[in-house]
């Protein structure tokens, strides 16, 4: 902090500034905070229901229990990585068409993506 | 237990609403003036003061503690203000109805004698920066050091703002105090 000594007058006239008084400037601040969520914070968290909405509304819940746990000990990491770098070798610049594409089945990449938003939807919600 | 730092601490370990508000009772009467300094505008630098706490409060978890808390708040309340002043497209004039803005505001502030009133309107026709500064350093007490790290500005730059600021303030209230002789004789 600075503490200066020998004030000329304008210095004293600064060392003295008028504070706005409160009133009711603390509450109105106190009762937005209890509902300070934003916009984007809604919107993430109404994206998240939806996921969960629409899981639940193809699949039981028990369903989705069971394919995440089955997915979970299908993977087979190393062997994707594998998977990926051969085809990464395989692509044929010259055209798109000759490419190999095989990739993981399109309900594991499904499951995955609802698996990502559960996780986004809790860690939303410990947030706040 | 109701000491600045205690507060910090539960509002910072434990995100308590109640810490908080006590914090912004404490700070809230410093925080609007330096605004109204920036803004020349009430409403504006009022709306800008409660989003300064409302952010402050989001980004509790980023205080560390190792600066002032108060230091704190100003470069949060620095930085709405220059998003605003991004966000409106017209430059940020002083006209003729900053004078009526504060007689409005002399019923805002706690006290404010006319000494006080005469350094708000000269301090009105600085540059924002140069307000800035001179309010950090000056009315609160911040050093030239501690106020280029809230206003993240060099130090150069703070130490020729205040340089340059103040000596606007005198020539303005040197001014003024002849207008008013001059018409204190004529009447």
């Amino acid at each position: 902090m600075n503490n200066n000594s020998g004030f000329d007058p304008l210095d004293r006239m600064l060392a003295q500034p008028a504070l706005i008084a409160d009133k009711g400037f603390s509450e109105r601040v106190g009762s937005k905070l209890g509902t300070g969520i934003s916009l984007r914070d809604k919107l993430f968290a109404g994206a998240g229901v939806f996921w969960l909405t629409l899981i639940v509304a193809v699949v039981s819940p028990q369903a989705v229990y069971e394919d995440l746990y089955s997915l979970a000990a299908m993977v087979d990491f190393s062997e994707q990585l594998n998977l990926l770098s051969t085809q990464i070798r395989s692509i044929d610049y010259t055209s798109l068409q000759s490419m190999d594409y095989t990739v993981l089945q399109s309900s594991s990449i499904g499951l995955l993506v609802a698996a990502m938003s559960i996780a986004a939807v809790f860690s939303l919600l410990s947030r706040n | 237990m109701n000491d600045e730092s205690s507060l910090i601490r539960r509002a910072v370990a434990l995100h308590d609403n109640d810490a908080f508000s006590t914090l912004v009772k404490m700070h809230q009467g410093r925080v609007r003036a330096f605004l109204v300094r920036l803004c020349k505008q009430y409403d504006v630098a009022d709306d800008l003061a409660q989003e300064t706490f409302i952010n402050a409060f989001r980004k509790l978890s980023s205080y560390k503690g190792s600066g002032c808390f108060s230091g704190w708040l100003y470069r949060i309340a620095y930085h709405c203000f220059l998003q605003h002043r991004r966000s409106v497209s017209r430059r940020l004039q002083v006209t003729d109805d900053y004078s009526g803005q504060l007689e409005v505001l002399s019923d805002s502030y706690d006290s404010i004698s006319t000494e006080q009133m005469d350094m708000e309107q000269a301090l009105a026709q600085l540059k924002p920066d140069e307000t800035a500064t001179i309010t950090l350093c000056h009315s609160y007490g911040f050093s030239h050091q501690e106020v280029s790290d809230i206003l993240k500005m060099p130090l150069g730059s703070v130490k020729s703002n205040i340089s340059r600021g103040k000596t606007k303030l005198r020539k303005i209230l040197t001014r003024e105090s002849t207008q008013e002789q001059r018409l204190e004789k004529a009447s």
